[in-house]
């Protein structure tokens, strides 16, 4: 591909007092590509998506969205994140607003769309996750997967050009996991890059077109999902996938 | 836990009901049972006192009543300021600036060190050394920077509450720190603080019986001047103390209910009468604030303008005020701020905003006119006498 990666990760690092959680790590997202990162807990593959969209300030290294090279500048930064979609394994919505206010906050103070403009795009994304229903609903009202659906809506208000994923279903009932990997399914086939941290076998199959093995760090190894099922290469990898697909 | 370990230890008797878990609170019933008791022992002994033996006690109710007045525009002059002051306090607190913090810090950590009665008496006798002061601006200035404190350490608590995910959240979509304070952690961190600050202002009303060593004529300094007067100090003090008390107890409900409110947002529990009355309460400490501000102004206009009538002036924009508030509460949000504060909402069902029309229908409608008893708040010092008058006016023996 000849286009710049959105995502470029350069020999990344990240300490937290004697825990080196990022570990020489390099990344490219190349752009509508599915990038699925899995490994065991701890492996700092969570830090590694939160340095991303600098939720965590790297120790060293270099990390460019877009051609932009990230540095501890507040406008760059507030800039980059407004490009960066990011959706937590807590879904963190905001309580004291309805789905359609949460939706509509981003839009309207970072990018100034007009309220009725950030409303009707609002109701269109939530007919998109599958609950126009809910516009008015607040978050306690909401099943787990559908304030995960509407934290899906809330990144996507911004229009960004990379989708971050922070093991989206892990918190999650057994039986509100599917709700939320179909519109994560729609959306990689709809062309949106997307760098996944999670578990799920089934949506790293389908949608990925990379996945990467951290451990301790570090990354073990990238590969396809195919490969990764029917030829792990190293020994850390088969260990791992033998204790997750039981 | 320790319920469970009583059951297992000694098997309890047949006839014994457990009713829940959380023995250890009292029940809510308990709590609603003494607070009628109390009222209605403070109601009956004032009413009854004062109209059976009116000798002492009417003319001892008429002599502090307009201490009373006093001990409430001291509260709620101070508590203004004191609320501008905690929020600067808290907002340093949690800075991450760090000499911002420091300072805030350390202005919460002295305050907080001294008695608020000494902070009085420094300021007012300590500083006369450098500058003189007034007692009336002594009293508010020290209740101001003692609760300031105070208030500001609820307001730290209150924000840090918040948790992190929600500025994580707010950073992830590109909101700046600021944007994300105004937009998503304050109007939470309100939510949360609105008890405690309902106490600080109950507490406060309390605390300002201590202006009276600076010879302030407020309540307590007015019933003390009845009784060295007459030597009625049974039925002086005792009054005092159940006027005291009855406010108190009121404005309590009035938490209990903010209390309740927010934990009700979305809950269909029933709307009682007193829900209502406390939320009118709320309505008038908020109007009263904003009053303040407004009667402050007209007074800098009268200064300027001699033989204004702004008596009238003051009763006449405070109507105004008063629906205007009202309706532009209802139109922007669906409710006022108070029935905001207690969980009541306008219109069934959600938080709708309400367009004009059904806005203008409903205050002519069911009005609440009961916003406008700020009013009366008000009306003493409609009498012709200046409020800083009112409050400089020392030790004043009537007749």
């Amino acid at each position: 591909m000849s286009e710049t990666p959105i995502v470029q990760i350069r020999d990344l690092h990240k300490h937290f007092g004697r825990i080196h959680a990022v570990n020489a790590v390099n990344l490219d997202v190349e752009r509508g590509e599915v990038v699925v990162v899995i490994g065991p807990s701890g492996s700092g593959k969570s830090t590694l998506l939160r340095c991303v969209n600098r939720l965590e300030v790297p120790s060293s290294g270099a990390i460019a969205i877009d051609g932009v090279v990230m540095r501890n500048d507040e406008k760059v930064v507030n800039k980059m994140r407004a490009e960066v979609g990011m959706v937590f394994q807590q879904f963190n919505l905001f309580p004291h607003m309805t789905a359609l206010e949460n939706i509509v906050l981003g839009p309207v103070v970072v990018r100034g769309l007009e309220p009725e403009e950030a409303e009707q795009l609002a109701h269109e994304l939530l007919a998109k996750v599958g609950i126009p229903e809910k516009a008015d609903a607040y978050p306690e009202q909401l099943s787990g997967g559908q304030q995960q659906r509407v934290a899906i809506a809330r990144s996507l208000a911004m229009q960004p050009k990379v989708m971050l994923f922070d093991e989206p279903t892990s918190a999650l009932d057994p039986e509100m996991i599917k709700e939320v990997l179909d519109v994560m399914l729609d959306l990689a086939q709809e062309g949106m890059t997307m760098l996944v941290v999670s578990h799920e076998m089934g949506f790293a199959r389908a949608a990925a077109r990379r996945i990467v093995f951290m451990d301790e760090g570090q990354i073990i190894e990238t590969t396809t999902p195919e490969l990764l099922f029917t030829a792990p290469q190293h020994e850390r990898t088969r260990r791992f996938l033998s204790q997750i697909l039981h | 836990m320790k319920r469970a370990v009583t059951e297992t230890a000694s098997t309890p008797a047949p006839h014994h009901v457990w009713q829940d878990d959380s023995a250890v609170i009292p029940r809510e019933r308990n709590l609603v049972v003494a607070w009628w008791i109390a009222v209605a022992a403070a109601v009956v002994f004032i009413a009854g006192a004062t109209i059976l033996w009116p000798d002492p006690y009417w003319e001892i109710a008429r002599f502090i009543g307009d201490g009373l007045v006093v001990t409430f525009q001291i509260t709620i002059v101070s508590m203004t300021f004191a609320l501008f002051l905690g929020l600067f306090a808290g907002l340093g607190r949690t800075s991450r600036t760090s000499w911002v913090n420091t300072l805030a810090s350390l202005y919460v950590e002295v305050i907080r060190g001294i008695p608020l009665l000494a902070q009085l008496f420094w300021i007012y006798y300590a500083m006369s050394r450098f500058i003189k002061l007034g007692p009336n601006v002594s009293a508010v200035l020290g209740l101001t920077i003692c609760y300031g404190a105070y208030i500001g350490e609820t307001f730290r608590g209150g924000i840090q509450s918040i948790p992190k995910g929600q500025m994580e959240a707010a950073r992830a979509l590109g909101l700046s720190r600021g944007q994300a304070m105004r937009y998503v952690i304050i109007p939470q961190a309100i939510r949360i603080v609105l008890p405690p600050v309902g106490n600080e202002f109950i507490a406060m009303l309390k605390d300002s019986s201590l202006v009276s060593v600076l010879a302030i004529a407020d309540m307590l300094r007015r019933g003390r001047e009845y009784a060295s007067r007459t030597f009625a100090y049974f039925e002086t003090y005792t009054l005092v103390a159940l006027v005291y008390l009855l406010i108190t107890l009121i404005f309590s409900r009035v938490v209990f209910y903010i209390e309740q409110g927010m934990s009700r947002q979305n809950k269909e529990d029933p709307v009682t009468v007193m829900h209502r009355l406390a939320s009118v309460v709320v309505d008038m400490v908020v109007l009263d604030f904003i009053g303040l501000i407004v009667y402050g102004l007209l007074q800098a206009i009268a200064w300027a303008l001699p033989g204004l009538m702004i008596n009238w002036i003051l009763l006449a924009v405070m109507l105004v005020l008063v629906v205007v508030y009202t309706l532009l509460c209802w139109v922007r949000f669906g409710r006022t701020p108070g029935m905001m504060a207690v969980g009541l909402r306008l219109s069934d069902g959600r938080g709708a905003a309400l367009g004009w029309p059904t806005a203008i229908k409903r205050l002519l409608a069911a009005l609440l006119p009961l916003p406008g008893l700020s009013l009366l708040w008000a009306l003493p010092s409609l009498g012709g006498q200046a409020l800083h008058d009112r409050l400089a006016q020392t030790s004043v023996v009537r007749d």
